[in-house]
């Protein structure tokens, strides 16, 4: 029996180990450093000989037979294959089905913003025949909602468009328990709903405010438009500089002014 | 085979196409096979799970994460239907064998020296593998046949790097030295013999 020559000679050798040079962990210095010291350690080289050999045997090409034939047979008849004008149309299918989708959802959001009322359910039981009457109803509601939706995008995107359009507007202020509700409407002759911002519309002249002041002490509690009697009501200290001339003209309850008219005294609070 | 190529071949065969499938199964069927035919020392065994990889590998193509190598993630499914065919070997009794070697009446093929070399090498070397640990041969033959990374064969077998050089250096040395002792164990035989 040969001996076990997996040891270096000398366990204070210090050239490198020729397990490290098969973990393909040496430098190429390393490694000629290794053969040198092999040349002269016949016990290192043989251990090297007899492992390059059995690492080459284990490498040997095996003889393969070929899997695809019987693999794709297989698939197919699980799965089936698909050729190249099959996988385009399912490939156009599927475009077609997400843009749909992607359409069905907007439609719905356009109308539930234009009429939010559309997706609140029935709070009264009736006779289904009603139902399905108010269905219809609903439904026609719903589309001319969606159509109007649909213009004030059109109008939008044409770039004359003559004038900011107002339905409702919020505007609400707060300071410790006080609020400030300012809520604005549009003139008749702007129909179409956006919900711009309080800030650049104010000073376009054209629109008609209904401000409700709502400010109050701390021991009440009323929301805008809620009708406690305008003697309790307080415009908070901090906001009545920027309501000058609503103050004196607002006692006796929420009037019409003209936003000119208030713009002209009440801007500077702005 | 490169990468890029490769993830476009997943992608084709994923969405039907069948000669990019085709291309993916003759990139890796060499290697999976001599793989699992070293892990098993048997040609049909490792011919049917080889298949039924690559078939298990096809039908859920889109479960493949692209981060990782298609090589990796075969040869896990691969490894995994080894160890269960493992668990269903049923032993072979010695009526079974006689009776299939009567049955066959082939004449068999006069071998040249050459095929004898190497058939007895490859069953040296099965030997010797066969005598390791499972997971000492699982390391040796991915690092020296697959030519693995250390750190890509720790991750696929889930142990640390040092506990994966570990197995790689014991099982070199056994092999060696079993192979070792089975030529000098033929020298004497062929001393004796003559």
């Amino acid at each position: 029996m040969r001996p076990d020559r997996s040891q270096p000679d000398n366990p204070n050798d210090s050239t490198p180990n020729v397990d490290s040079y098969f973990d393909r962990e040496l430098t190429p210095e390393s490694i000629e450093s290794l053969f040198d010291s092999m040349s002269q350690s016949r016990a290192k080289r043989d251990q090297f000989d007899d492992t390059q050999s059995m690492l080459d045997d284990l490498r040997n090409p095996v003889d393969v037979p070929d899997f695809s034939g019987q693999v794709l047979g297989e698939v197919g008849q699980r799965r089936g294959w698909l050729s190249t004008k099959g996988r385009r149309m399912v490939f156009v299918g599927r475009l077609a089905t997400a843009a749909c989708l992607l359409l069905v959802v907007s439609g719905l959001l356009l109308v539930r913003r234009n009429n939010p009322e559309a997706f609140l359910p029935a709070t009264t039981s009736g006779p289904v025949s009603e139902f399905v009457e108010a269905s219809g109803v609903e439904a026609g509601a719903s589309m001319r909602a969606l159509s109007e939706g649909l213009l004030s995008i059109e109008e939008k995107c044409q770039p004359t468009v003559k004038r900011a359009t107002i339905s409702v507007s919020v505007c609400e202020t707060r300071c410790g328990k006080s609020r400030t509700m300012v809520q604005a409407s549009a003139r008749q002759d702007f129909s179409t709903p956006v919900s711009p911002g309080l800030g650049d519309w104010l000073s376009a002249g054209n629109v008609e405010l209904t401000i409700v002041v709502s400010s109050f002490t701390s021991h009440q509690t009323a929301g805008p438009g809620h009708d406690t009697p305008i003697n309790n009501w307080m415009i908070a200290p901090e906001r009545s500089d920027r309501l000058p001339s609503f103050e004196a003209s607002s006692v006796g309850g929420p009037r019409l002014i003209n936003v000119a008219d208030w713009t002209a005294t009440g801007s500077q609070g702005r | 085979m490169v990468r890029s190529l490769e993830r476009k071949l997943i992608e084709k065969a994923a969405a039907g196409d069948k000669a990019a499938a085709a291309k993916l199964i003759k990139a890796h069927q060499g290697s999976l096979y001599a793989y699992i035919l070293r892990m098993s020392g048997k040609p049909e065994m490792a011919e049917d799970i080889v298949q039924d990889a690559f078939v298990r590998v096809l039908m859920h193509l889109d479960r493949f994460d692209p981060r990782f190598r298609f090589s990796t993630w075969l040869f896990t499914i691969a490894k995994r239907l080894y160890l269960n065919a493992n668990q269903k070997l049923k032993p072979h009794y010695d009526s079974e064998i006689v009776s299939s070697w009567g049955a066959d009446t082939s004449a068999p093929s006069a071998p040249t020296i050459q095929d004898e070399v190497d058939v007895n090498a490859r069953g040296c070397i099965q030997s010797a593998l066969d005598a390791l640990s499972d997971e000492q041969r699982e390391v040796i033959l991915l690092f020296h046949q697959q030519n693995w990374s250390i750190n890509a064969i720790a991750k696929h077998l889930e142990m640390p790097e040092g506990t994966v050089k570990s197995h790689l250096h014991r099982g070199r040395q056994r092999m060696r030295r079993l192979i070792s002792d089975d030529q000098t164990q033929k020298q004497h035989v062929s001393e004796v013999w003559s």
